[in-house]
This record gives C-alpha cells, structure tokens and sequence, in this order.
C-alpha cells in the first residue's frame, strides 16, 4: 500500500511538473495547455502500456533493460508483426521509434520539434482504428495533435519538445500494470480538475460526485452479468460509466456514448484508456443527443446519465417536432418560453431519450432535479405516468442537497427496469442524510460510506425504514397523483401518551385555578383601565 | 416638557459583547438568559424563548449583563427595537447581544415611558437620526451618539402618569392573550382525552358500550370509555382501535371545503376597497388575522367562523375568519357540516402535526391539493358526544373571539393616543367631567 502511495505522488508530481513546463513556455491557462498535459500523459502511459505488454510476450527482450528498444529494432520485420499480433487489442500498436526511450535519444538532434509532432501524428495514424473518437457525420477526430504549434514562437519549439521528454523519462508506470489496483480513476481526476469546471457557459459540464456514480452503479447492478451494452447519451468526462463499468467488471461490458462536447469527449477517451476500456473508444461519439442521435436505433442493457437540467434549445426545437422522433419524445417537448430561454427544461428530453433506447430487459439510472418527482401537470407527469403505467419504476433515491458542489438545485436519482417489481417500487428519501462541509465559497453535502452502504442496501432489499423509505405499489403511486416523492407515502406516527383519569382531572382543575385568576386580573385591570382614560385630557391651545 | 440632553439623565450605559465573548459552544440549558432581537419586539422584554450561559460566564462579561428596570436598545440588524426590562421578569438578571447596547437611567427618566416614548415616531426618528448609511444597517457609535441625543421629555410625575396609562392598556391585551392560550390549551387537553385517547366521559352508573346518555364533563364520577373497559373494533383504515361505532369518515363528509383561488391581481389595494382579502397565510396571527389587503374583484369566499388553512408553504397554518372575506389560492376555507366548528377546529390541529411532520421530513412537500385535503381520513364521533364536546369548547372559543377582537381595540386604542401623550397633545390630569369624548366610547369596550 504505501508503494502505492509513493507511486500516486510520483504521477501527481509528473502532471504538475508537465504543468509547469506549460507554464515556462507562457501556456498556463491558455485553452491549449489542458490538451497538452492530458495528450502527453496519454503518450506516456501508451508508451510504458506498450513496454509492459511486449515484455510479458517475450521476457527474452527484456534482459537488458537498456538496450529495450535497440532489441526491438534489431527484430526482423516479421518477427515484429507477430510480435504485434499477439498483443492484446487494447495495447497500442508501437514502432521501437515512437518510444519515449528513443526520442530521449535524439533530444539534442535539430528540428527535435518536428520529429516530436511527426512521431505522435504516426502513433495517431498507426492507431486511428482502436484510439479515434467520431462525430455524428462518421468523421474521426485524432488522438494527438502537433503539440508544439501551440508555441507561436518557434525558435522555442525545441526546447519546449525537449523538457516535456526529459519529465516524461524520469520514471515509469510499468510498475503500476503489474498489480490489479486501479489507482489511474484517482490520477484522471487529479489531471483533469483544473480543466474541469462549469463556467463553460451554454455548456456546463457538472461533475458527478462519486458517491452519487456509486450508489448508482451498485443499485443498477446487484448481481453479476456478462456482455452488457452501457450508454450514457450525456456522458461528460464519463464518471457515471467508469462506475458502471467497475461494478460490472471492465471485460463483462462495452461502453456507449455521446456528448456535444469536444473536450468532454477527449475527457472520456482518456477515461476509458486509464480504465481499460480502450476497446470501447470507437463508441464514443460528439454529437447533439438530443437532435442527431448516432445511436436511435440501438437498443441498451444498461443506461446511466446526469443530463444537463435547463439548456436553451430553442436553435433545434423545431427539429424535434418530426414524426421520425414521435415514438421517441411521447410525452411532447417543452414549449420555447418568451423570456428566459435558458431554462428550458432539456433533461425531459433526456429522459424520453433514455426510456426508448432501453432494450426489453433495460434498467437505468437518471439523475433529475427533484421537482420532477412531484411536478403536477405537463410532460413531467406524462413521462410519470408513463413508467408507472408501464411497470418501469424500480425506485427513486432523492438526495441531499448541495450534494452537487455546484448546483444548488436538489436532485434524485430515478431508476428504470423494463422488468421491476411493480409491486414493490423503493422511494427513498435521503435528503437527511450526509455532513456539511464548506469548500471553497460553497456548502456541499458528503455522504459517509455508511450511509451510502445504507441507501444502496435498503434499496437493494427493498425495505421500509421509518423516515427514509417505503415500498409501495404501482396502485398506491396512482393514487397519490404519480407522485415519486418517499414523503407523501410515509406512515405518519402522532405520538401521544395515555392520561390516567386522576392526571386528566388535575389538568382541568389547573386550567380552571389559572383562569380564575386571570379573570379576576382582568377585572382588576378594566377597571383600572376606565379609570386612567377618565384622566386623559386634550390640551386646547 | 423640555428639550434634555440624555447624557443628563443617564446612569449606566454599555455596548454588548463581543462576538469572539459569546460563542456557541458557551450556550447551555439553563442558567443566564441571553437577549437576541426576538426578545425585543415590544415595549418591554419578550419572555418566549431564550439561550443559556452559565453564571461564571455571565459573571466573566460584566458590563454586557443587563438587569431590571434596564432599556435595551438594538444598534445592529432590526433597527428601532428598544424594550425595557420589567420588574417583574423571569430572570434577574440577563445577557444582552453583540448587536444590542443597554441604558440605565436615573431617577428623573422613567424607562417605561421612554420605551413608550422611542415607539412614537418622534422617538423613532431621533434614534435613527444616527444610522450609518453604509453597510449593515447600524446605528453609528451607538453609545457616545445615543448620549449625545436630546429629546423632549415631560417632568417625571407627568412620565409616570402616561406609563400608567399605555401599560395598562398592554397589561391588559397581554392578559387577555394570556387568557386564550389556557383556553385553547385546556380545549386541545380535552380534544385528546375524548378523541385520541377515547376516554370521553360515560357514566358510571351505564354500561360502558352505550353513549347515549350525555355525561358533563365535570361530573367527577364520570368515567373514561377506553379506560373504563369500552368496547373498541381495529379500524384497517387507520390501522389502529377505534370505540365501536365510530365510523371512520373522509375530511369532505363531514366539512364543506372550498379551495381559494386568487382574483386579478389589479384588483389588490390597501385602500379598504372591496372585500377583505387573504392570499395566503401572511396575515395570519395567533388565531385571526390582521386586514391588510382588499380585492374589489372576489373570486372564493370564506365564511365567517370558517378555518382558514394554508395549503402552501407553510402548509397546515390555520387562522379562523373573524368576518366573511375571499380567500387566494394559499388558502383553504372550511366548517363543519352538522354545525360542530369547534370541534372542527380542534381536529384539524391535529392533522397540523400530520402537516408539520411532513414538512419536518424535508421533502417537497410542494403544496396540499384538493385531493389531499378532501381525503384526509379521520375517525368521527358520534352525535352525542360531538354535541357534549362542542357544547363546551365553543364557550371557550367565543371568549378566545371576544378577547382577540378586544385587543385589536386596545391595540389601536393605544397607537392613536401614545403619539398625543408623547407631544402633549393629551395630558393625563384629575379628572373634572369634561373632557374628552373618548372617555365615554372607550369604556363601552370593556363592559364585559
């Protein structure tokens, strides 16, 4: 353990050292240093994934370590190739001249800049199948760009190439394979966290909070299962399906996604690469879910999603009026309001998105704001209405507020299964639950691993627990008005202790002595009263 | 009267604490009381609610304890509160603020009447003749400016006498409230003895499963049904026994209910334009709420008598209509089908805590629609003990209107004459029969 301790401050002193080279060379804050530090990192880790795979092939290679990559390229070509083929399909496909090794080589070579950009451009090449991300239309974006464009002055070029080579050299993550512990989920988050923020305007990318991808992946998936197809249409830098897909095991699931966002999107293959889930980066696609769904027609085992709540999209509303999208948006679209056209509610959209691409046995977990559960009118109800009528109501989990370090807004978790228990539907309420912490300007709430324990096991064994659960049926949510809110179902429990007849008989007499008492005060004081108003005199001047 | 520099006629004058003096970790149960800006909302101290130092830390503050016969004045956050501490208080001694600042007097400024006095708008005005303008509201170097004021004070017998006058109009509006509060109390303690524990009174000479004969409550050889042996049937409902024959009944059979719904909003004015109106539960007081708003455009009424009952947030607040008036979409109206109000009255204070701990729980709660209201279930008495019940409780309730519409009297009584006997317009004098008008409207008030 404490290796590995030792191990997570080297990565972390690795990002911040790449992060000061940035800073050097006048990139610090400049939109362009996040692709730098996070496409380097994935050079590097690419690079000893590499080295680590082809030494478990042939531990021949290996007895020297420094000659490693001269023993590479003193193979024969085709021992090369079958070298090659025998990897796994997730190790990227390396020539002993794209190592990390051979460019620390040839650092002090001229125009060290250009043959930098030209070997990631050939590993980009050389990978695209594997390592690419699409948009709607089909088109592949790359995995590495020429980093060093994005020095404007070129004479720095060089130098700039160089001191990213020699960090990267200083040590290697090899050690890391060899061990089954998934330390690389706590580094993506401490690489990404200064770029990851939601003052992006239009397109704000919240970021779920772990407990809350947690209790979500455990409820969804109780049991083991193999095969399973995971989506999430609104994926961000992807932590609810990194969850997913650790509950389920990494190679028991294909992943699925989509997201506007390009950033996000580089985010998530990043993610995935860490995660080991290299073989689900050609799923990822950017795209507006909600106007150009890539995947309409895709049917899903597994759906999770933390939407955007309120969006404008008003430019693509009357896009979504088509019959091809009748079937999908059942319960109708939010009208265009005249002011306050950012408050448009697109998370409706989302979860009439996620209710039809669910296959016959699908569940999801969809995080909405709370006032979904209880809204009385409109496409709210309908979608209610919907999912109780149809039997597709698991449960829901209202959470604490300020669970979100940046929202406000209270939010539950709503889980689907084509194949519930109608009769036994979980709401929960926890809003109670959790400790408040003051980060930064703002209140957020933590949940301990107790509680979360308990949200995910009294859910899980559907239990009734005063003031935080019930299970009721789809009749009695009915009956309610399709509310989903645990609070209108709770027993309501009046306290009262018996009286004996002496003890009531007692009170009476108290109450009759008080006011007795203050009857006679108050004749007292009216009379006092009249006699004081008798007194009053106006002055006439 | 004449103009007095206060420095003149002041004894004793301190600023509260310091923040860093008081933290929360020094509150405990009991012990000395600490002031906060509830307790200073009328003329003299509020005795409702306090938090707690232990005497050491009272003793290590010094000049921030306050004592009887002391003015407490705010200087930071609700500006304009000044209370006098009585000599009669809870507590001998107590802790003032760090937002309040303490003032005793000497023998020539009496402290009830200067209370009186700063609730004038007069008094007003010179206290906040010194509010600094920037930041929190604050009253500026509250001390040395508070020394620095000068008012027009009458001589100290002429204090006395007008003291007198406006305490005894609050003593009595105090009393009278005092009064209401045992009055409901001892109606709620009989509510629950007869229809939450089922002990209403049965003779003792009957047999306990007949109810028929009426049984005063007073008659000390009543005995309680449930207590008594009285036959009781489990209700699936409810889940829980109820006395045989009882049936369990929706809120709708048994009171009329109407939903308020809100007139146009052009219709709104302060002007007494119109129809009384209540939007939601704003207005509402202990029992009947004050008259702000009118509509000239009525949509739903509420009789008088009727229970007002808020349907928002806070939902489950009642007021009862003191006049007929129209009720907003806040607000529900109801009464008693068969005629039982009181009885009504009392049962829907226990649906309250129904209300209250749904409201507790933390869940949206959103609002109480029609559904929600006209199911409520509840176990319903039969006639002759409603009938019993009600012949008693309404007695008390009358007396609880009397009182509430005596001290909106007083109440008014007392702002029209203080600004006259605080700048001499009326003077409190022997009485010679002439006079004032006032005398003789006035007294028809408290002929009880």
């Amino acid at each position: 353990m404490t290796h590995d301790i030792q191990f997570i401050t080297k990565t972390k002193s690795l990002i911040d050292n790449l992060k000061s080279v940035c800073a050097i060379y006048g990139l610090g804050n400049d939109g362009n240093e996040f692709k730098i530090i996070t496409q380097v990192f994935l050079y590097k880790f690419l690079n000893d994934k590499f080295r680590y795979a082809v030494k478990q092939e042939m531990p021949a290679i290996v007895e020297d370590e420094k000659k490693f990559s001269k023993a590479l390229r003193d193979l024969p070509e085709d021992d090369y190739q079958f070298l090659l083929a025998a990897l796994d399909p997730n190790i990227p496909r390396l020539q002993p001249e794209h190592l990390i090794s051979h460019l620390f080589s040839k650092q002090n070579d001229g125009d060290f800049a250009k043959l930098f950009d030209d070997t990631l451009r050939q590993i980009s090449i050389q990978n695209a199948e594997v390592f690419s991300v699409k948009s709607f239309t089909g088109a592949k974006d790359i995995l590495f760009d020429e980093l060093s464009q994005f020095i404007s002055d070129s004479s720095q070029r060089d130098a700039f190439c160089k001191a990213l080579i020699n960090k990267l050299f200083e040590f290697s993550f090899e050690e890391m394979f060899k061990q089954k512990y998934d330390f690389f989920a706590t580094i993506f988050e401490y690489l990404i966290k200064d770029y990851n923020t939601d003052s992006g305007g239009k397109y704000a990318e919240y970021y779920t909070p772990h407990a809350v991808a947690r209790i979500m992946a455990q409820i969804m998936v109780p049991e083991s299962v193999k095969g399973a197809k995971c989506y999430d249409p609104s994926a961000g830098s992807g932590t609810l399906l990194m969850s997913l897909a650790h509950q389920i095991g990494e190679e028991n699931c294909t992943i699925y996604s989509e997201d506007i966002s390009q950033k996000s999107s580089n985010m998530l293959r990043l993610n995935l690469v860490l995660n080991n889930l290299t073989h689900s980066i050609p799923n990822i696609i950017k795209t507006n879910t909600i106007a150009q769904p890539y995947y309409l027609e895709s049917k899903f085992d597994y759906i999770v999603s933390n939407p955007p709540f309120k969006l404008d999209f008003s430019d693509f509303h009357a896009d979504l009026d088509k019959d091809a999208f009748k079937k999908r948006f059942f319960a109708g679209i939010p009208n265009i309001p005249k002011s306050k056209k950012e408050a448009m509610s697109i998370y409706l959209m989302f979860i009439q998105h996620i209710m039809y691409s669910l296959n016959d046995n699908g569940k999801a977990a969809i995080v909405v704001p709370t006032g979904f559960i209880t809204a009385q009118s409109g496409i709210e109800k309908k979608i209610r209405e919907r999912l109780i009528d149809n039997g597709w109501l698991r449960g829901v989990v209202s959470m604490p507020s300020n669970i979100f370090a940046s929202t406000g807004t209270n939010v539950s978790v709503l889980f689907l299964d084509k194949k519930a228990d109608n009769q036994h539907i979980v709401l929960m309420d926890a809003s109670k639950l959790g400790n408040t912490i003051k980060e930064g300007k703002n209140q957020r709430t933590v949940l301990t691993t107790a509680e979360e324990d308990e949200i995910i096991s009294t859910f899980n064994q559907k239990e009734a627990v005063e003031d935080l659960s019930v299970v009721v049926s789809k009749e009695e949510i009915a009956a309610k008005n399709y509310s989903f809110s645990a609070g209108q179902y709770f027993e309501v429990k009046i306290e009262y202790t018996d009286i004996t007849a002496d003890e009531f008989a007692t009170k009476m007499e108290n109450f009759e002595t008080h006011l007795t008492n203050l009857f006679a005060e108050g004749n007292t004081l009216d009379q006092e009263i009249q006699k004081q108003l008798k007194e009053l005199k106006y002055e006439r001047n | 009267m004449k103009e007095t520099k206060l420095s003149s006629v002041i004894d004793v004058i301190s600023m509260g604490p310091f923040g860093s003096d008081i933290k929360v970790d020094n509150f405990i149960s009991h012990g000395i009381p600490v002031l906060n800006g509830s307790n200073l909302t009328s003329h003299k101290l509020v005795e409702n609610s306090f938090k707690y130092v232990s005497l050491e830390k009272a003793n290590k503050l010094g000049k921030a304890n306050a004592f009887r016969g002391d003015i407490v004045i705010t200087h930071r956050g609700t500006l304009g509160q000044v209370a006098y501490i009585p000599y009669n208080s809870k507590y001998e001694r107590y802790i003032i603020s760090q937002s309040q600042f303490r003032v005793r007097f000497t023998a020539d400024l009496d402290p009830v009447y200067f209370s009186y006095l700063m609730k004038s708008d007069y008094g007003q005005k010179k206290l906040m003749s010194f509010k600094s303008h920037v930041g929190v509201p604050a009253l500026a170097q509250a001390t040395s400016n508070f020394k620095r004021l000068e008012l027009r004070l009458h001589d100290i017998i002429n204090q006395k006498q007008i003291a007198a006058v406006l305490s005894a109009l609050d003593d009595k509006i105090e009393l009278n409230n005092k009064i209401n509060i045992e009055l409901e109390q001892m109606a709620k303690t009989l509510y629950d003895y007869w229809f939450v524990q089922f002990d209403f009174p049965v003779a003792s000479t009957s047999s306990a499963t007949t109810d028929t004969e009426l049984v005063e409550v007073t008659d000390k050889h009543a005995k309680g049904y449930k207590s008594s042996g009285g036959e009781m049937v489990y209700n699936a409902v409810l889940k829980r026994e109820i006395p045989k024959g009882w049936e369990v009944k929706r809120l709708s059979e048994i009171a009329n209910i109407t939903m308020g719904q809100s007139p146009a909003g052009t219709s709104y004015n302060q002007d007494k334009q119109g129809m009384m109106f209540f939007q939601g539960s704003t207005d509402f007081e202990w029992r009947f709420p004050t008259v702000r708003m009118y509509t000239t455009a009525p949509t739903r009424f509420a009789l008088e008598g009727d229970i007002l009952l808020s349907v928002r947030a806070p939902i489950g607040t009642m007021n009862v209509a003191s006049t007929n008036c129209c009720i907003g979409r806040g607000l529900a109206a109801l009464n008693s089908r068969d005629g039982y109000n009181s009885y009504l009255i009392y049962q829907m204070n226990y649906f309250k805590k129904k209300f209250d701990y749904l409201n507790s729980v933390g869940t949206t709660f959103g609002s109480l629609t029609k559904d929600d209201l006209y199911n409520l279930e509840l176990v319903y008495p039969s006639k002759e003990i409603l009938i019993n019940f009600e012949k008693i409780v309404s007695t008390f309730d009358k007396k609880i209107k009397i009182n509430s519409l005596q001290n909106q009297e007083l109440a008014s009584l007392r702002d029209w004459l203080l600004p006259m006997l605080m700048n001499g317009q009326v003077r409190v004098g022997e009485s010679d029969g002439e006079g004032l008008g006032l005398v003789a409207e006035s007294q028809s008030y408290y002929n009880k």
